[in-house]
């Protein structure tokens, strides 16, 4: 069962900021989709393959070809940023 | 106390194609920044990835070559993490279900089998710089560029073998031209995963993951490194924390980066991208297309070239100096001369100099004129070591260097006759050596006319003429 430390844990990896409160209403809702979603754990799934898409995919492979078209101008790729130097995304220092 | 180390590596490899992983942006190596760019790889919303056939069948060719299990059926997955190096949130790796599984790379040298978890695709990411000003400038030319990730078992017990296993691994993906495999460039690099145990009393320190390796020799210093911060904390009682470590190679340190928390990544399966499969038919094919790999070139070059097993195990390391070896005899009928060459004076200076024999002024062809003009007996030997010497730095042709420096072996009798009639009148008392049978001083005249020629007579004929006139003095 799912435990307000794993609520917490998941919203710091998300990096979303929850109250106690907050934390509490997810618990009873997670909870309760969780148990609802369990349900499909009782099929019985031996031999089936994973399904990772309901459609078929249109081209399983792109040939490895350079397509000019789609690469952008450094205009357009750097748009909606708010700071820019010598063409870069510019940021605070981030090391690690 | 006896400590055992426990190696294992991850190794990331860029696949040289020539477009990224899941969009038609160019893989060229730099460019202006953020000009080899789309919507796929800088995560714009609604665009959609589409997987690079190349990439899947150099993945596919670099597990036949370590001996994998190649899985018809894979799929990717997304990996979570909040980092500005890829802008979608996530990078689309292989988590679950990789392409390939089960390998291994023999090290006959030690007698071991490093066996090989798995080799999976995914995608680079940006590039950072972090400037001295407190910033950092972000490229995304490099995200999404296809790489291999090959995570091996810890299997490895000193950094020599972790030195062997990426010698061979590196010669086997430059031999499938499937990436350039330069480290210092980052289309290869290596993490190593390391701690140490101690069975009879129990002891064990938690696994160190160490990164920013530079160099095949930084893997090995780092692994040093290692195995003693390890053994010095378990025997003063404590212990290593899991951690994410950086080498710094100007101290020879290696430093904490970051505690390691349990499975951060939450990884869900790529969507977008439905299952990746590769048939039977295909694997087939690419199997019947693999280009020689070191260990067939090296069985057919002793086979071929009749030389002694060291030898072609040298020559077949690298494919260029293989390459280099395989031009030069179809320039010149003598395999051990041409072996002896490369594996002596040639591959010593390419060695001081820290270069690929591609990097430097030689070629086979002039290699090939060199030894020929050995052969003629128009230089000797020792002149040939010098004139590959000038070749090096000036780049000039050999017939040229010799030509200009003026160092043709001299077999003009005439020439030669007069020199050692010079020599021998100046030596009466070798001359009665010579006389008294000392076969010594045959040795020390014909050294001295060597030397008056400043090493451009020819020994065998000087030899020849100087004994010649020895005995008619008799």
């Amino acid at each position: 069962m799912i435990s307000k430390e794993d609520i917490k844990k998941v919203a710091d990896l998300s990096m979303i900021n929850l109250s106690e409160q907050d934390i509490k209403c997810m618990e009873e809702k997670l909870v309760e989709s969780i148990q609802r979603v369990e349900i499909l754990g009782q099929a019985n799934t031996d031999g089936v393959e994973p399904l990772l898409q309901v459609h078929e995919p249109i081209e399983e492979f792109r040939k490895d070809l350079v397509e000019v078209d789609y690469i952008l101008d450094r205009e357009e790729v750097l748009v909606n940023t708010k700071e820019q130097q010598y063409g870069y995304f510019k940021l605070l220092n981030i090391m690690d | 106390m006896s400590f055992k180390t426990i190696i294992g590596l991850e190794i990331h490899t860029e696949l040289m194609t020539e477009t990224k992983m899941f969009c038609g942006c160019t893989n060229e190596f730099g460019g202006d920044a953020n000009t080899h760019c789309c919507p796929v790889c800088l995560g714009l919303p609604g665009a959609l990835p589409r997987i690079n056939e190349t990439a899947i069948e150099y993945a596919v060719k670099s597990g036949l070559a370590l001996n994998c299990k190649i899985n018809t059926s894979s799929q990717t997955d997304r990996k979570h993490y909040f980092y500005v190096d890829l802008t979608k949130g996530y990078q689309t790796s292989q988590a679950e279900r990789p392409i390939c599984e089960e390998g291994f790379i023999e090290l006959e040298e030690v007698g071991k089998k490093v066996r090989i978890e798995r080799i999976h695709v995914e995608e680079d990411t940006g590039k950072l710089n972090h400037t001295e000003t407190g910033e950092t400038l972000v490229d995304y030319n490099r995200a999404g560029v296809p790489l291999i990730e090959i995570v091996t078992r810890p299997d490895m017990s000193t950094g020599e073998e972790a030195r062997l296993f990426l010698d061979k691994l590196r010669a086997r993906l430059k031999y499938l031209e499937v990436s350039d495999v330069r480290m210092e460039q980052g289309s290869l690099r290596c993490d190593v995963n390391i701690n140490i145990v101690d069975e009879e009393r129990g002891l064990k320190s938690n696994i160190s993951e160490i990164k920013n390796l530079n160099s095949f020799r930084a893997v090995e210093k780092a692994i040093e490194f290692e195995e003693n911060r390890h053994k010095e904390l378990l025997e003063a009682g404590k212990n290593t924390i899991k951690e994410t470590r950086r080498w710094d190679e100007s101290v020879g340190e290696t430093i904490l980066m970051r505690e390691k928390g349990d499975s951060q990544y939450r990884f869900i399966t790529e969507g977008d991208i439905g299952v990746l499969n590769v048939d039977e038919k295909w694997i087939e094919d690419i199997k019947n297309h693999m280009p020689e790999l070191p260990a067939e070139k090296k069985s057919r070059f002793i086979k071929d070239f009749s030389l002694p097993e060291y030898d072609a195990e040298v020559l077949t390391q690298n494919k260029e100096l293989a390459n280099f070896y395989e031009k030069t005899v179809e320039l010149i009928d003598d395999y051990s001369m041409v072996s002896n060459w490369i594996m002596g004076d040639v591959l010593r200076r390419i060695k001081d100099e820290e270069l690929e024999i591609e990097e430097t002024p030689l070629t086979p062809n002039l290699l090939a004129e060199l030894l020929n003009l050995i052969k003629a007996n128009t230089i000797s030997n020792n002149v040939g070591k010098k004139v590959l010497r000038t070749l090096f730095e000036t780049g000039k042709s050999p017939k040229q260097i010799v030509e200009e420096e003026g160092l043709s072996q001299i077999s003009n009798e005439d020439e030669l006759i007069e020199m050692i009639e010079k020599i021998i009148s100046e030596n009466e008392q070798s001359i009665e050596d010579y006389r008294a049978g000392k076969d010594r001083a045959l040795g020390f005249l014909v050294g001295q006319v060597m030397k008056i020629s400043r090493g451009k007579a020819n020994p065998q004929l000087v030899s020849e003429k100087m004994k010649e006139k020895l005995d008619s003095l008799k």
